[in-house]
């Protein structure tokens, strides 16, 4: 069996992790359609797929619970879902919040409002949010996360402990809970500048939402904790999508130490678009040559220094992936 | 080529990632220093460059990554104009941690840096982050200024969203690459641009176009397809098949894009070897992209 099977009948969970515009949702939707040929029930968790890709899908809209994919003659079933942040936002609080008061208080708070699209790390911990959420359902064989996109593959991995930070800092604590009165009013003057440049109403604002959130803490951290749970199963695992590029060596190597300093397994590489895997044609037009043969020189570079990691090479496509029927042919890619 | 910056003294450019952005902005950078006028490259917290403070490159340009926090401290400073309560006051784990965790702080004092530049050079060329966080730059300043009313922050943002409102003296710069995921998420970002600012209409530019090799017998047979959807197979036998599928294909895209958005001559920056931004800078120069 070659290693994406193994990986795919073997995991329980599996994250595709990799900066943006490397195909990363493709091969997670191909892996998927994998997975259910080798009979797994199988769901693919995405957060922006392509227009024409989501519609093959059946994600046209966004489908906050798992829709069926029609796949022919195959033993396993696959299922596809895309998280809507804030709505998976309003859901999580109502969910961790004590009374439904609090919960209101929350949601109606202008912070809370912004704070869906604008919080670096919302996107990220909510996805995280829906894969523990289907992970303890049960229901699947297997999961597969599809990562929102970003600059650093790993900036993903930073949401939940970002989020548990809020709770750590004991000025907040001071604040709603004044142990102390003078430390309250110290804390309460400085913030009284603060609001003479933002304008009144921020700073009101900040200190009702703290104290709302702060009373969903213990659920807010059972939560959390059972994310990290399901990260640091046996049975999950991540894998790097790239492409060729010099720093990719450098790229990877950081994200698989980051990973091993949090317990977390690495699966290892897949590499898409390749130009090198393609058979070699000697009569290349001539404009077009040398491009070609300075991206395969450059590929086999990267692919050298990282031939231990990498577990599939998938060769470039002519035309972008918009249908069930070319996920199926780009699935065939893992085998060969 | 069409001219890109014709009277802006600011040139936002944005753009899915992976397109280029660094590079075209860079690029665009050295073009228009080398015309003579005193410029700005600026990036925004890049993990892969030094941050902090301006630096020379070459004549008439400079480098500046942006760090949040030490914009942060620099607008408070220039709030409080008591330097010793002010940097009480930005140095303190309080604020420093309000400016984190409030949303829009960030977005707002970067911006606002990039602004108070402006006044000092000719031309400030700005590589924003990839899509989602390159718009909320201007998303959360927007909210910000809606949200909280009445202090100073509030006088500067507005003044600010006029600045970058304004044709004349900003130009909003879309990179893409002429395949569908790049483009798709061009057309969205520009749509939320036009949103943001209705009398500033974003600008185009592809990046890393493949060569057209229209003279190919292979080439001309796919003539026949209406479009890539039509062929069968997506997926490639040889590098020949490659080089003339992708030709064809970035081709009618560019095509369909101009018919979409009424180009009449589309920007386009050929695929380059390195040095890549040596090449693409002396590019734009030669089509005179930079006015």
């Amino acid at each position: 069996m070659n290693k994406i099977d193994t990986l795919l009948m073997t995991n329980k969970v599996l994250i595709t992790c990799g900066t943006g515009g490397v195909g990363k949702t493709t091969l997670s939707c191909a892996l998927g359609v994998r997975a259910a040929e080798l009979g797994r029930k199988t769901i693919v968790i995405t957060i922006d797929p392509a227009k024409r890709l989501a519609t093959a899908l059946g994600l046209d809209s966004l489908t906050h619970d798992a829709t069926e994919i029609a796949l022919k003659d195959v033993p396993g079933k696959l299922f596809a879902l895309m998280p809507d942040t804030q709505r998976s936002f309003e859901e999580f609080f109502d969910a961790i919040s004590p009374t439904s008061q609090i919960s209101e208080k929350i949601k109606s708070n202008p912070i809370f409002q912004i704070l869906g699209q604008e919080f670096s790390g919302a996107h990220e911990y909510m996805a995280l949010q829906k894969l523990s959420k289907v992970y303890n359902s049960g229901e699947y064989d297997l999961i597969i996360l599809d990562t929102p996109p970003n600059r650093q593959a790993l900036a993903f991995f930073e949401a939940p402990r970002l989020l548990k930070k809020f709770f750590d800092e004991k000025w907040i604590r001071h604040l709603i809970v004044p142990s102390s009165r003078l430390a309250a009013g110290s804390i309460r003057k400085a913030l009284e500048m603060l609001e003479k440049l933002t304008g009144v109403g921020f700073i009101t604002h900040l200190i009702s939402f703290a104290a709302s959130v702060f009373e969903t803490e213990k659920k807010f951290t059972e939560r959390l904790e059972q994310v990290i749970h399901v990260l640091e199963s046996k049975e999950t695992g991540f894998i790097f999508v790239a492409t060729a590029k010099p720093e990719l060596a450098y790229e990877m190597n950081h994200f698989i130490s980051e990973l091993e300093r949090r317990g977390y397994r690495f699966n290892g590489l897949i590499f898409n678009r390749s130009l090198s895997k393609l058979a070699v044609s000697q009569d290349l037009p001539a404009s077009a040559a040398l491009i070609i043969q300075q991206w395969i020189k450059k590929e086999e570079l990267t692919l050298s220094r990282l031939s231990s990691e990498s577990i599939a090479i998938i060769p470039e496509c002519s035309r972008d992936i918009h249908s069930i029927g070319d996920l199926t042919h780009v699935a065939r890619l893992f085998v060969h | 080529m069409p001219t890109i910056d014709a009277t802006s003294h600011l040139i936002f450019i944005s753009g899915k990632g992976g397109v280029g952005k660094t590079t075209v902005s860079q690029a665009l950078a050295e073009a228009s220093a080398r015309k003579g006028y005193k410029t700005l490259w600026m990036s925004i917290e890049d993990p892969m460059l030094p941050r902090g403070e301006r630096r020379p490159i070459t004549k008439n340009l400079w480098h500046l990554n942006v760090d949040a926090r030490h914009a942060f401290e620099e607008y408070i400073a220039l709030k409080i104009r008591i330097p010793f309560v002010a940097s009480l006051f930005s140095k303190n784990p309080l604020m420093q941690y309000m400016a984190r965790a409030a949303p829009g702080i960030h977005e707002l004092v970067i911006l606002g840096k990039i602004w108070a530049e402006r006044t000092e050079f000719d031309r400030v060329y700005i590589d924003l982050p990839s899509t989602g966080h390159g718009l909320t730059m201007f998303r959360a300043t927007f909210n910000f200024s809606k949200l909280f009313q009445g202090g100073p922050i509030h006088t500067d943002t507005e003044a600010m969203l006029k600045t970058f409102a304004d044709s004349h003296q900003t130009t909003h710069l879309i990179v893409s690459l002429p395949e569908e995921m790049p483009l798709t998420e061009a057309k969205e970002l520009s749509n939320h641009l036009k949103g943001f600012f209705p009398q500033n209409e974003p600008e185009f530019i592809m990046n890393r176009v493949f060569p057209k090799l229209d003279e190919e017998k292979d080439y001309q047979a796919l003539n026949s397809y209406k479009s890539p959807e039509e062929w069968e197979e997506p997926t490639l036998k040889s590098q020949r098949e490659y080089a003339i599928h992708r030709s064809w294909l970035e081709h009618y895209k560019i095509k369909e894009w101009s018919k979409e958005f009424g180009v009449r001559e589309m920007r386009i920056i050929p695929i380059m070897d390195s040095p890549v931004v040596d090449r693409v800078s002396t590019y734009i120069s030669e089509k005179e992209m930079v006015s």
